[in-house]
């Protein structure tokens, strides 16, 4: 039995042991507390494992291709942005990596190396700041706003050139939401929990 | 919390039930498994679609961009270029290449690559789109040879890739001229093929010109074909006036290569492939006939060769018949001479017609056949022994006489002396007599050996006898002279003088002032007087002759 404030309105409650899928709400303002997730360990890992998949995919096969009659032009995530630099956009070039690329291995190299010793119960060093850098860094993961540029860019630039995605755009799609899936399912309340008893 | 309370009432009641926690197996790990299967498939599907990775070396690596260079076949991209490394030594540039899977068969060491880069020349503009594209690599694939994944990368474009229909012949040139890769070849002024190579031969003697007839002309190019070096302006000027002959302006810029046959030859089987031929350096040129047997001879002259060059002819009674081969200079040094020992080939082809021994008249083909059996054997020494017994000589003679150009005439001299049938190094001599220059210098010899007899000192003796007593002569002939000056001259002096006074007297009896004068003046004013009054009285008579009777008619009245 241990304390939880409410981050609406900061009264402060007792939690219950809660069943799975059960939400918690705040008894003054019904603002969700916490929900106990089912599982959340293995769907957390499952989902990572999945995203990591995909981030290779995305991060390994080309991109986006070009074509306007016999210019072609072909570009992976790390091309792309090895050419902004090469350009000279240097902040925007670091924004990118920062934001669709290292970021979002961050947070799952993060989530791997918290689960997993959780999964298999057993105790690790540094899991605390490690869970806490995850969550400092998760608002920076901004791959959904990459993939929205891209996709404004070619519809934009589909009437000048023919633009072919490549296969790591759909693999970039399907890791944002994969990703999504991954942080949906860490129980944020139970990690700390756990780390806190385990320690 | 109510819920919770009354459970645990319950759970005083009754005995606990056991909890069987199931541990299957988590649904939600489908999901990274499914991401691992297309993802390993995907990777599985990339590996293998690689195809295999070459190495082409150029010498620069002008225009060609790592990741970005495709290598094309018929504009098809079958490769990428993956990286651009300078060789070991520098001298040029190894470009690393990936092939498409399906190119494995073609990657032989037949196959050629080069760069193609946008092209501007005249009569040929091409790969205008590698401006905005950038060069690319390209690639006649051909599975013939051995299979190799290093290749060396042609600097020129390639003219004919494989699979075009047509077929290869190769030029024999002593020079490549103006011909150049892609030059034209022309069959009666159509343009049907290119020049697609050029190469030295194994001893580098001649040029080997490899060129591409394209189908349906092919078939055109017979055995004996003539191919010529259209090159430049043929200009003829006859009776018609000038006359400009000229395959195609773009064959006088760029060169370019005609063939046809020449105008009564019966067309020939086709060409095999890479059949050589002669490349005539023009058009008059490719149409002279070419012989099989030739004989060689040698002849010694003892007069000057100036004038007489290797390739100068050899005529019968104005017909040529052979060429000179060589002229040398050779010492004796037994006799301490010099001698011309020139070459002479002799093509007995030449010989339109033939009266064979048993008295029959053999012409072309027949008679080539004729010509070559007695090419053979003894045969040969036999005639030529008969035709120099005869007589059958080879003189030098003059056959411009603006460039002193000489040919050697072959004649019958029956009077000519007697010469050994002799063999030099294997080659028949032919017995020489002087040319008719040698003739004329001789001649000039003896007139000038009699101008030597005549006896020009005595003559000289007798000339100056003569000059003293003419002399002699001439002082006497002073001395009358003198005497005349002294003596007559004086005298005729005089006698001029009285002369002149008589002529100053007769002046002043006739002259102007002179009283004769003046009287005679006066007689003729009055003759004339005189007879301008008788002129009057004739007239007067004339109309009134009766006057004369009755006298003047005013008088009367």
């Amino acid at each position: 039995m241990h304390r939880i404030a409410c981050h609406e309105c900061d009264l402060v409650h007792d939690i219950p042991p809660m069943p799975a899928r059960a939400t918690a709400r705040c008894v003054r303002c019904n603002a969700v507390l916490f929900r106990a997730q089912a599982n959340s360990i293995d769907r957390t890992l499952a989902w990572t494992f999945a995203g990591l998949v995909l981030y290779v995919v995305a991060v390994s096969f080309p991109f986006l291709a070009m074509k306007n009659g016999p210019i072609f032009n072909e570009t992976g995530l790390l091309t792309g942005i090895q050419l902004l630099f090469e350009q000279g956009i240097i902040p925007l070039a670091t924004l990118v990596f920062l934001t669709c690329v290292l970021i979002p291995l961050i947070q799952m190299l993060g989530l791997l190396y918290i689960f997993v010793p959780l999964k298999l119960n057993v105790r690790v060093q540094y899991a605390m700041p490690v869970f806490r850098l995850f969550k400092h860094v998760k608002p920076w993961s901004m791959m959904e706003i990459y993939m929205l540029g891209i996709l404004v860019s070619i519809v934009k630039l589909g009437k000048m050139a023919t633009i072919i995605p490549g296969l790591a755009v759909i693999a970039f799609g399907l890791l944002i939401f994969v990703l999504n899936f991954a942080l949906a399912s860490v129980d944020s309340h139970m990690v700390w929990e756990r780390l806190e008893g385990g320690s | 919390m109510s819920d919770g309370n009354s459970e645990m009432k319950h759970a005083e009641q009754a005995p606990e039930a056991v909890v069987q926690t199931k541990r299957s197996f988590s649904i939600i790990w489908v999901v990274p498994i499914i991401a691992l299967l297309i993802g390993g498939w995907l990777t599985f599907k990339a590996m293998t679609e690689k195809g295999p990775v070459i190495t082409i070396t150029f010498e620069t690596a002008e225009g060609l961009e790592a990741g970005k260079t495709k290598i094309k076949y018929k504009d098809v991209e079958v490769g990428k270029v993956t990286a651009i490394d300078l060789n070991e030594d520098r001298s040029g540039v190894v470009v690393s290449a990936e092939m498409s899977p399906d190119a494995k068969p073609y990657l032989t060491d037949k196959t050629q690559f080069w760069v193609v880069r946008a092209t501007v020349a005249a009569g040929k503009v091409s790969g205008l789109g590698t401006l905005l594209s950038g060069a690319y690599i390209g690639v006649n694939p051909t599975t013939e040879g051995e299979k190799t994944r290093h290749f060396k990368g042609l600097e020129k474009t390639p003219l004919v890739t494989e699979g075009m229909p047509g077929r290869h012949f190769v030029l024999q040139s002593r020079e490549l001229g103006s011909l150049d890769l892609g030059s034209p070849i022309y069959y009666r002024g159509i343009k049907v093929g290119q020049v697609v190579g050029y190469d030295f031969d194994e001893q580098a003697e001649s040029v080997l010109i490899k060129v591409f007839v394209n189908a349906p002309f092919h078939v055109k190019v017979r055995e004996n074909s003539r191919f010529w070096n259209a090159s430049g302006i043929d200009m003829t000027m006859d009776a018609t006036g000038i006359k400009l002959n000229t395959e195609s302006l773009i064959s006088i810029m760029l060169g370019g290569v005609a063939f046809d046959l020449r105008q009564h030859d019966p067309p020939g089987e086709p060409a095999e492939k890479n059949h050589t031929f002669r490349l005539y350096p023009d058009k008059d040129s490719s149409k002279e006939e070419t012989y099989d047997v030739k004989r060689y001879y040698v002849m010694f002259f003892d007069q000057s060769v100036r004038g007489l060059l290797p390739g100068a002819p050899v005529e019968i009674k104005g017909i040529p018949v052979g060429e000179v081969v060589s002229v040398k200079l050779q010492f004796d040094e037994q006799k301490l001479d010099f001698k011309i020992p020139v070459l002479i080939v002799l093509e007995p082809e030449r010989l339109d017609i033939v009266v064979t021994e048993s008295g029959e008249i053999v012409e072309g083909a027949e008679k080539n056949a004729e010509v070559r059996e007695t090419q053979e054997g003894s045969n040969l020494e036999l005639r030529a022994k008969q035709l120099i017994e005869k007589g059958f000589r080879a003189q030098l003679k003059q056959g411009n006489l603006l460039t002193g150009q000489m040919f050697v005439d072959l004649d019958f001299y029956s009077d000519a002396p007697k010469e050994a049938f002799e063999k030099v190094n294997g080659y028949t001599v032919f017995p020489t007599v002087p040319a008719p220059l040698e003739q004329i210098v001789q001649r000039v010899e003896n007139i000038l050996g009699k101008v030597e007899k005549i006896p020009f000192g005595k003559i000289g003796q007798e000339l100056q006898a003569t000059i003293t007593e003419l002399n002699a002569t001439l002082k006497e002939v002073k001395n009358i002279s003198g005497k005349v000056n002294e003596e007559t001259i004086p005298k005729v002096n005089a006698s001029l003088d009285q002369l002149q006074d008589t002529l100053r007297g007769i002046e002043s009896t006739l002259g102007p002032d002179s009283a004769l004068n003046y009287n005679t003046r006066q007689v003729t004013s009055e003759l004339a007087l005189a007879i301008r009054s008788i002129r009057s009285l004739l007239e007067y008579l004339e109309r009134d002759p009766q006057a004369l009777i009755l006298g003047k008619e005013g008088d009367k009245k």
